[in-house]
């Protein structure tokens, strides 16, 4: 079973996320910003880490930065979920580490799509 | 605590700009009670949101099961399908055999009636032996009455004579029992012929002709023993053919009917599996949806966050005019649009920003993607 985390200070996201991820067979994990994920994460072991990238206390970008100097994690998928659409900022995610970067609103289709491409038989 | 907005005592202003010191630091606390009433939206259309998200996993879970439900009874269809294409199969095979045996009792009828013509047909060879054996009788006689003329020479003519008589009586007598044979037999077969008329009528057949019944009277020499009709045993037959062919054909439209049918629910047992999966992919994207909560939340905190910053130029301003502090905070005014723009995230909230200050007086409308910003890239 792939395990998925969420990072998103939005309950919306999360629930709705959540709740897309489990119908299509993943276990899922949330945190509510990127503290509360580092909380997390040895823990869950993620397979595929999708998160924000603004949000209180730690943004995605210092997240992402983060939890790659974790043992176990410098390549486990992250991709980043956000309204941002600057492309410097992409740029700056990908040199921090991240595998990809997905505009909100996402459709459920193209969401499981790309999760499929990062994870091959998921 | 004070806000850079709070109304602070006027030191010895000019009296317009105290006048005007005063509306404009009454804008603030405007523009702060704007800010907590967007903030309020937030949360209201959050609550919904987790609301309407938490009825629609309700509303998936049942879509769920109806799905599985829709497929169990696609399932069972489907080999509901496959035990009547059997019993299809069977009843054909049993038609056949019926016509096959329809066919058989018609030449069977056929052959027992050719026999029964071809018994009575011996009658003819009796009357001849009988003939023969009045004749041979008669021919005795004479020899006798000869014998007796001849006296004494003809005594051993006249021994031969009444053996010849003798025997003439005996062949007659077989005859006479053979033609009773024939009669009897010929009896029998046409009997045997009624009874399956007498079970065609039994049964109620419409298609019976005559009475069918009329007894045998056996030993008529003549006649070859036509005792009963043999034509009532043979419609009866047919009354029975008849029947095993409308058997055959109510069993043939019967399974045709329950093809048809079974047939149908197939069809909408199918239907009703694609409107389970369908609507369990609405769901789906109904969930999806609602992320434009969280999108419209960062514009209107946005929003909040540049009302917060206009009430500060605000005071500012009304602090300028009331002679408090120096000018050099209005210089922050200059920035204040660049500021705002700063704090754009989103495609949309850049477009508006520039279709407002372009003066085309036309909604900016959701930005296509572009190259350098697609919804989706994988690095």
């Amino acid at each position: 079973m792939t395990t998925v985390m969420l990072v998103d200070d939005s309950p919306t996201i999360l629930m709705s996320m959540s709740s897309i991820l489990t119908k299509s067979g993943f276990t899922v994990a949330t945190a509510k910003d990127g503290q509360d994920a580092m909380a997390q994460v040895a823990s869950v072991k993620p397979n595929l880490i999708i998160s924000d990238l603004n949000m209180p206390r730690m943004d995605g970008m210092t997240f992402i930065k983060e939890v790659r100097k974790l043992p176990g994690m410098r390549f486990t998928p992250i991709l980043l979920l956000t309204t941002e659409s600057e492309p410097a900022k992409r740029q700056e995610a990908k040199a921090a580490g991240a595998t990809g970067w997905l505009v909100k609103p996402i459709g459920a289709e193209n969401l499981l799509k790309v999760i499929r491409e990062v994870i091959p038989g998921a | 605590m004070p806000g850079p907005w709070t109304r602070q005592p006027a030191a010895g202003p000019d009296r317009a700009n105290a006048r005007l010191s005063e509306a404009v630091a009454g804008a603030t606390p405007v523009l702060g009670l704007l800010g907590a009433q967007l903030g309020d939206v937030v949360a209201t259309t959050e609550n919904a949101a987790l609301t309407f998200l938490g009825e629609m996993q309700a509303v998936d879970a049942a879509a769920g099961e109806l799905a599985d439900e829709a497929g169990r009874l696609a399932t069972l269809t489907a080999e509901q399908a496959g035990e009547i294409s059997q019993i299809a199969h069977a009843s054909r095979d049993t038609s056949a055999v019926i016509n096959d045996l329809v066919e058989f009792i018609a030449r069977r009828d056929q052959s027992v009636a050719d026999l029964v013509e071809d018994v009575r047909g011996l009658s003819g060879y009796v009357a001849t032996i009988q003939k023969i054996a009045k004749a041979t009788n008669t021919l005795a006689l004479n020899a006798k009455i000869e014998a007796t003329r001849a006296g004494e020479s003809g005594a051993g003519f006249q021994v031969v004579a009444d053996e010849v008589r003798e025997l003439s009586r005996q062949s007659d007598l077989a005859a006479s029992v053979i033609e009773q044979q024939i009669g009897r037999l010929a009896q029998r077969l046409a009997e045997a012929m009624q009874d399956r008329a007498g079970d065609a009528d039994r049964a109620g057949d419409p298609g019976r002709a005559g009475d069918g019944g009329r007894a045998g009277d056996g030993g008529r020499a003549g006649d070859g023993g036509r005792a009963a009709d043999g034509a009532t045993g043979q419609m009866g037959n047919e009354a029975l053919s008849r029947r095993l062919r409308r058997v055959s054909t109510e069993q043939a439209e019967l399974v045709e009917r329950l093809e048809s049918f079974t047939g149908r629910v197939e069809d909408a047992s199918r239907e009703l599996v694609s409107s389970s999966a369908t609507v369990y992919g609405l769901t789906t994207s109904m969930m999806a949806g609602m992320q434009f909560q969280d999108v419209t939340r960062q514009v209107i905190e946005h929003v909040v966050s540049s009302l917060d910053d206009l009430g500060g130029q605000l005071a500012t301003v009304a602090d300028a005019l009331a002679g408090r502090g120096d000018l050099s905070g209005l210089a922050e005014l200059d920035g204040a649009l660049e500021r705002i723009q700063s704090g754009y995230v989103m495609e949309r909230q850049r477009a508006t920003h520039a279709h407002q200050f372009s003066g085309t007086g036309q909604p900016a409308g959701a930005p296509a993607p572009t190259a350098d910003s697609p919804e989706i890239e994988l690095f």
